[in-house]
């Protein structure tokens, strides 16, 4: 909300100034931006009347005018807009002015005709966006007059933003009640009664009819006949308005604008003219449909709060009027309404139908039901005050049993001390509650018995009320202490693993960390796989943020697009965070799981003078979740298994998936060619990832004795069918190897010349070692034997010469 | 009559031939020949030891005397030139192995963690220091979770302060970690210190909005916990994340429906130390984290008893804490992953 420093002054002349009030505002609570001066720039612009209009010689959209300034002789300008005409009141840029866009205006000849100034659009004095024509003052306004001055431009506004609990503050007056309370009730002058009633002239009443007085407990009509339809808003209203935000459409509703703004009282005028019948205020049926002021036609729910007429709705209670019976030029009479409307009632409803009004913005937070009658006096005096007509009776209807009712509520002083960490005295408790408008008595026990005002919607329990003490207190001024609690060692459990520790360990192997954003686009991830079932963002904010991420690698693989379009060609990143995926039967009915994934492409290692280049490949790949895991994957301690699987996703030659027991925890391999086209990567990509809790449970490392005898290696040549995995040989070799063989490697894989196809030459080290004695020869010759004989027996391996 | 097999002088050119044989040695090898030609077990001087048995008496002492220092001779030159050829040899050695020190080792150059991550680790430390536990919850939450409990009912004005992506009509994409108090609460009973760190989701996005990003949630109930302390434990945590122990902080009433008092908090900026700039918009602070007394209402839905514990919970953007730390001055840097952004948090 904006606020101008002129107006709330009228309201509550404060000490000091205003940017100082800004300050003590925000401290209190009142976030206020600014402020900013109302005058965007405008110096030594002044009021004229055009007297007469020449047509310009050389020019044909160009005027000859001839101005009267008030003072002097009359000047001649030379202007180009199409409502320039006799008569008109403008404002004129003497030679010298400033205009806020930076212009000076000196006196200059325009296709040789002398021009004394510039004639101003309002938006050439920065007081209006739209119009191309000049600025049209009323008829009345004096000649010769600083705009400036006139229109009282030396102001300055502030902008208000207000959190949803403070709507008492939602106007003028309610900023003037908080600057009382934040500046101590004798601190500040002015001030503002409400005037009295005005009489009825007429009689003419309009039947009402509440259906849901839950909803509107407070309703009051009043109808004014004869209102002049010609008549236009007053300079100081247009520029309060404008101030605010607000733009001068036609009195009476500038005059529903300016009490909403003053009062916080949001009103509407109905044109009494296309109203048929009485007035009732109900529910809405389903299916019913309603022409707003905006153009929208909403079809409406059977919630929704409705001022209706014997033909149907009229206006969404509370939120925004109907087109039909809006206020048009050609009114003549009229039907005024303020109400107060409960805040659940109106809650929800704008948002529904995808509006936000300054009505429903007040209403939904809450509206002083007190100062329904307020607003309607000071508006049926300003309609009046604006267009003339005559008044009728206001028409009330009240239902006391659904009126918000302050109740008191009991605050102990010991509460305020234990919560704040401050022992204030009662007479300083007491002081800050009163400030809030409530009325307060100590209850001889320690305590208060405090009763809200009605505009405090947000005052009914012990707790609001000592944040309210605190809030006037000052948050400077209250005590800061060092927290003090119980010393409690936290867990440092060493068989998990930490994230920290898994991210850092990554690093110091040559990766980034890369964070995407949990949705990703649908068809990309149908891409990567085709049968993943996806959890849709019902709002999404993009079309290709649509859905939840089941796998990370979306958001890898666009990272490497962005990185080679940015001529980065080499990639190493990988990245944690949840994965989602429907979960029939799951508690909450999705599933979530933190996973890590690796993205590797490019080189090995990036180019350099002494390390012979190469492309990434698998096992690259296979080697950093190895380092990770702590040991190799075919190592009988790793807990994760290696098992050859398709993926969609991934090259069918080079894709296995990980394992932990029986649970499939990840996958690792290259990047399907398939897609590396359709991605559009000029090289291959290898991807991995892994369920975070298959890498958090760690081993607790237990010692076992180190063998001080000498260790006796030998080298197998094998040559076995292609396709047998070597694995299988580390395996069987484990297995009959006996207890003294301690270490089996494979140290050579080849095929090719001097292999048969079909078949390849595998090198396997088996290492020895007693651990009571060293061991004889003939001993580990009887191991390599039965090794030997194993790996032929189950593996076809046979031994090379 | 045979010539006279031991003439002194004979041994003088034996002498004179083996030593020079040893200076003329230019490595170890010849050296090494040298040696075995003189001194080893077929050599010219063995071969004069040897003879020394067919002598006797006086003449036998004498021609001992004379070979035996002769050989000794011989040793200490043959180890003096030894010395000199080794020392020559690893000099050359050294020669050879020399290399250019300036050249760049080889290498996998490290990675580097994402600053994000950065600043929450940093986060947690600070506060597990003061044994705060770390707690985690789902991202996608239920509406109890994320706004029922935590005092915001449907239709509340503050859901629009929260632009919410749903999933279906009662779940939704967490909107802040707060729901991870609720779960803690519903499942702990107080005395309870912790923080929650993890993503949270606004249907908001342009220049100075992430429709995902990053909080901290806090929460201490205790039966002493005061606004007091907590002033103090904002006011700590801020300084020792920033190391600035001057570093002013100052509360603002402010207002979240789970707390109450509710506060902003403000620090001085940290770029133009308090002096105004684009940052901190000329103001000289800078709005870092919310905070608050746990809500009655709140303790209501939890089923924690608000007349015997007093709780306080603070909530803090990780994106901003790492913006004012290392600099950044754009948020969508984040989320590019351009690995020459990346690589300067090494």
């Amino acid at each position: 909300m904006k606020i101008s420093e002129s107006w709330l002054r009228v309201w509550c002349d404060f000490p000091g100034s205003f940017q100082d009030w800004a300050r003590r505002m925000t401290a209190a609570g009142l976030e206020v931006n600014g402020p900013q001066p109302v005058n965007p720039g405008v110096s030594g612009v002044v009021t004229a009347r055009i007297l007469e209009t020449m047509s310009h010689p050389d020019a044909e959209r160009l005027k000859i005018c001839r101005v009267d300034c008030g003072v002097g002789e009359d000047q001649q300008v030379v202007c180009g807009a199409p409502n320039a005409r006799p008569g008109l009141v403008v404002a004129l840029a003497r030679p010298g002015a400033a205009l806020p866009d930076g212009r000076r205006i000196y006196a200059t000849s325009l296709r040789g005709v002398p021009s004394a100034g510039m004639l101003c659009g309002a938006d050439e004095l920065g007081l209006d966006e739209g119009g191309d024509g000049l600025l049209e003052l009323p008829d009345n306004t004096p000649l010769g007059r600083d705009l400036v001055n006139l229109l009282g431009l030396d102001d300055q506004v502030c902008e208000l933003e207000l959190t949803p609990n403070r709507a008492d503050c939602l106007s003028v007056r309610g900023v003037a009640r908080e600057t009382r309370a934040v500046f101590g009730p004798g601190a500040c002058g002015g001030g503002k009664l409400p005037g009295d009633p005005v009489p009825a002239h007429i009689d003419t009443r309009i039947g009402l009819e509440i259906c849901a007085p839950e909803a509107a407990p407070r309703f009051c009509l009043r109808v004014i006949r004869g209102i002049d339809a010609t008549a236009r808003s007053p300079l100081w209203l247009v520029e309060r308005l404008r101030r605010a935000g607000l733009r001068a459409i036609h009195p009476v509703v500038d005059a529903t604008n300016h009490v909403m703004l003053e009062y916080g009282q949001p009103t509407h005028a109905y044109d009494l003219a296309c109203l048929s019948g009485g007035i009732s205020v109900r529910w809405s049926r389903p299916d019913e449909r309603i022409e707003l002021l905006d153009g929208q036609h909403p079809t409406l729910d059977d919630r929704t709060l409705l001022i209706a007429d014997e033909a149907g709705p009229l206006a969404l209670a509370g939120v925004m009027g109907g087109k039909k019976s809006s206020v048009t030029t050609n009114t003549c009479d009229i039907l005024l309404e303020a109400a107060f409307f409960e805040p659940s009632a109106i809650a929800g409803r704008a948002r529904r139908y995808g509006l936000h009004t300054d009505a429903s913005h007040r209403f939904e937070r809450g509206v002083d039901p007190a100062s329904v009658r307020d607003a309607m006096e000071t508006l049926t005096r300003l309609v009046l005050s604006l267009c003339g007509g005559e008044a009728g009776p206001t028409v009330e209807a009240r239902s006391e049993a659904y009126l918000p009712q302050p109740c008191p509520v009991r605050v102990r002083e010991a509460r305020v001390a234990r919560v704040l960490g401050a022992r204030l005295p009662g007479p300083v408790v007491a002081r800050h509650l009163e400030a809030t408008g409530s009325r307060v008595e100590a209850d001889g026990e320690g305590g208060f018995v405090v009763l809200p005002p009605s505009y405090r919607f947000d005052l009914a329990i012990e707790a609001d009320f000592i944040e309210e003490v605190a809030r006037l207190h000052g948050y400077d001024k209250l005590p800061e202490c060092t927290p003090t609690a119980m010393l409690t060692m936290l867990p440092v459990p060493e068989e998990t693993r930490r994230l920290p520790g898994i991210q850092q360990h990554l690093v110091h192997r040559g990766y980034h960390e890369a964070i995407n954003f949990a949705f990703t686009d649908s068809r990309l991830q149908k891409r990567l796989n085709p049968d993943s079932e996806m959890v849709g963002v019902r709002n999404p904010i993009a079309a290709d943020l649509d859905v939840m991420r089941t796998s990370l690698w979306p958001g890898l693989l666009r990272n490497l697009q962005t990185n080679l379009n940015r001529q980065q060609r080499r990639l190493r990143l990988f990245e944690t965070g949840h994965v989602f995926a429907p979960g029939e039967g799951v508690a909450g009915g999705y599933r979530e799981e933190p996973e890590l994934a690796l993205l590797v492409a490019g080189t090995h290692a990036p180019e350099q003078w002494g390390l012979p280049l190469r492309e990434v490949d698998f096992f690259d790949l296979k080697a950093d979740l190895e380092a990770l895991i702590g040991y190799p994957f075919e190592h009988a301690e790793c807990p994760l298994k290696l098992e050859r699987a398709p993926h969609p996703a991934l090259h069918p030659g080079q894709s296995a998936r990980l394992l932990r027991g029986d649970r499939v925890v990840g996958w690792i391999g290259r990047l399907h060619p398939r897609l590396e086209a359709e991605f559009d990567l000029p090289m291959s990509a290898l991807l991995a990832s892994v369920a975070l809790s298959a890498l958090v449970p760690n081993r607790l490392p237990r010692f076992a004795p180190v063998s001080r005898f000498p260790a006796s290696r030998r080298d197998l040549a094998l040559l076995l069918g292609a396709s047998t995995p070597a694995s299988r040989l580390l395996e069987i070799a484990r297995e009959v190897g006996g207890e003294n063989l301690r270490e089996v490697k494979i140290f050579d894989v080849y095929t090719g010349e001097g292999i048969e196809s079909g078949r390849k030459s595998v090198a396997l080290s088996l290492i020895f070692q007693g651990s009571s004695s060293t061991l004889a020869d003939e001993d580990v010759d009887v191991a390599v034997a039965r090794v030997a004989a194993e790996l032929s027996a189950r593996a076809g391996a046979s031994v090379r010469g | 009559m045979s010539p006279d097999p031991f003439p002194m002088d004979d041994l003088e050119g034996l002498a004179e031939e083996a030593l020079s044989a040893v200076a003329a040695a230019d490595s170890l090898a010849a050296l090494d020949a040298a040696r075995v030609h003189w001194l080893g077990r077929k050599g010219l001087l063995t071969a004069q030891l040897k003879a020394l048995g067919t002598l006797a008496g006086e003449e036998k002492r004498l021609r001992g005397q004379a070979v035996n220092a002769l050989k000794s001779r011989l040793e200490d030159t043959l180890a003096e030139r030894g010395h000199v050829l080794e020392q020559a040899a690893l000099a050359a050695r050294i020669a050879a192995e020399e290399v250019d020190i300036s050249l760049p080792g080889r290498t996998q150059p490290p990675g580097a963690r994402h600053p994000v991550s950065l600043t929450l680790e940093r986060i947690e430390l600070l506060f597990r220091s003061l044994g705060f536990a770390v707690a985690e919850g789902p991202e996608i939450e239920t509406d109890f979770h994320n706004f029922e409990a935590l005092n915001i009912p449907a239709h509340h004005p503050a859901r629009a302060m929260h632009d919410t992506f749903y999933v279906d009509a009662t779940h939704l994409l967490r909107t802040h970690t707060s729901p991870v108090q609720v779960r803690a609460m519903l499942t702990e009973s107080p005395p309870l210190r912790l923080i929650a760190p993890g993503r949270v989701y606004r249907c908001d996005y342009d220049v100075t909005h992430s429709p995902m990003f990053h909080q901290v949630e806090g929460l201490w109930v205790d039966d002493d916990v005061t606004f007091a302390a907590l002033k103090g434990l904002l006011s700590d945590f801020l300084r020792r994340f920033f190391e600035r122990d001057d570093l002013p902080v100052r509360l603002r009433p402010s207002y979240f429906p789970f707390t109450e008092p509710s506060a902003e908090v403000d620090i001085g900026c940290v770029l133009c130390s308090g002096r105004g700039c684009r940052v901190c918009k000329q103001t000289g602070w800078l709005e870092v984290l919310g905070c608050g007394m746990v809500h009655p209402q709140v303790f209501a839905q939890v089923g924690v008893d608000a007349e015997k514990w007093v709780g306080c919970a603070f909530g803090l953007g990780v994106e901003r804490l790492a913006m004012l730390r290392y600099e950044v001055n754009d948020l969508r840097l984040f989320f590019e992953n351009d690995a020459r952004f990346l690589a300067q948090f090494a």
